[in-house]
């Protein structure tokens, strides 16, 4: 059962190491560029400096782009830090997305969010409602159609949140891995207070506030 | 030798600009591109050397080099990839990539394999 969660620690982590050896690997050439134009001359030639100006806002911008990208990272790496804290639904999904971001695109499938600002901070495993969130769109992630869409919204009801993870689209009927049991991930969560159902197209998370 | 004629397949168009500016530097005389659609009219111009991204976010590297092998067997592919993806790496050799290199790479090492991919593609013919 342990496994679960660890498949998706992994996938986070292979996605995020991919992504910035893709950051990396820009900043690296363009770096280079420079180097490459700048070595053994005094002055740089003013049909050369375009690729120098260029270079060094792609550097900039890629930076930029890491340091926010490595900050979803470290929040999601801490979520694990206790098995009860306080956090917001909007950020917690907002992270998830972004680590997501990869993986759905590479699927052509098109992630979208809407949870309201003015739900009420959780109590809860941000770490075990994320690994909830990230079952529910890798099991549509793994049969779906490219061009397709998957959508998270949140309402509160009852003394609880309700967050809907639903795909649209039709699904492939070639399934080449493993979708887990949503038995399985109920056994998992069954450490919190959150529940988890499914059908068809359809995830329903209830989590107590 | 004449330095060899390349093609580079990427998504990132700094990083396509940059690694084809550091290649022509060099003497090659390279072109970058950043979808298939385009990579197909310079593949019919018959390149020596493509340098294709494995993990193209829009089209899967593995089936652009099965269309460039179709089109002509003997362009040579170096595959580039942002992770040693073991079975994707060793898929693409099985599909006829000439080899593969890590992102982010050594510009001496691209350079060696683009010679080396060149005098292969030669020796083919």
């Amino acid at each position: 059962m342990i496994d679960k969660p660890l498949v998706f620690v992994g996938k986070i982590i292979a996605d995020f190491t991919h992504e910035i050896n893709n950051h990396l690997a820009l900043i690296k050439e363009s770096a280079g560029l420079i180097s490459d134009i700048c070595k053994g001359k005094k002055s740089i030639d003013k049909k050369e400096m375009p690729y120098v100006v260029e270079s060094l806002e792609a550097i900039e911008n890629q930076i930029q782009k890491s340091v926010n990208f490595i900050g979803y990272f470290n929040r999601f790496a801490h979520r694990m830090d206790n098995l009860k804290s306080s956090f917001k639904l909007s950020s917690t999904v907002e992270e998830l997305f972004e680590l997501l971001k990869r993986y759905s695109s590479r699927k052509k499938v098109s992630l979208k969010y809407d949870i309201p600002e003015s739900l009420p901070d959780l109590e809860n495993s941000p770490f075990l409602l994320e690994f909830a969130i990230f079952y529910a769109i890798d099991s549509f992630l793994k049969k779906s159609k490219p061009d397709t869409n998957i959508t998270v919204t949140a309402k509160g009801e009852n003394g609880f949140v309700k967050l809907t993870v639903k795909y649209e689209g039709d699904f492939t009927e070639s399934i080449n891995q493993e979708i887990w049991q949503i038995s399985t991930i109920q056994e998992i969560l069954s450490l919190t207070n959150i529940k988890i159902t499914s059908n068809d197209k359809v995830v329903n998370i209830e989590i107590p506030v | 030798m004449k330095k060899a004629k390349v093609l580079i397949i990427d998504d990132e168009q700094e990083l396509v600009t940059a690694l084809t500016e550091r290649l022509n530097l060099r003497g090659y005389d390279a072109s970058g591109v950043v979808s298939l659609s385009e990579a197909i009219n310079f593949i019919k111009q018959i390149p020596d050397v493509i340098i294709l991204d494995i993990g193209l976010q829009d089209t899967d590297g593995l089936e652009v080099l099965k269309r460039i092998k179709e089109i002509n067997p003997s362009i040579q592919v170096i595959m580039l990839s942002g992770y040693g993806d073991t079975e994707r790496i060793n898929k693409s050799l099985q599909s006829g990539a000439f080899d593969y290199l890590i992102k982010p790479v050594d510009i001496e090492d691209l350079v060696s394999k683009i010679d080396s991919a060149k005098l292969k593609k030669e020796e083919s013919i």
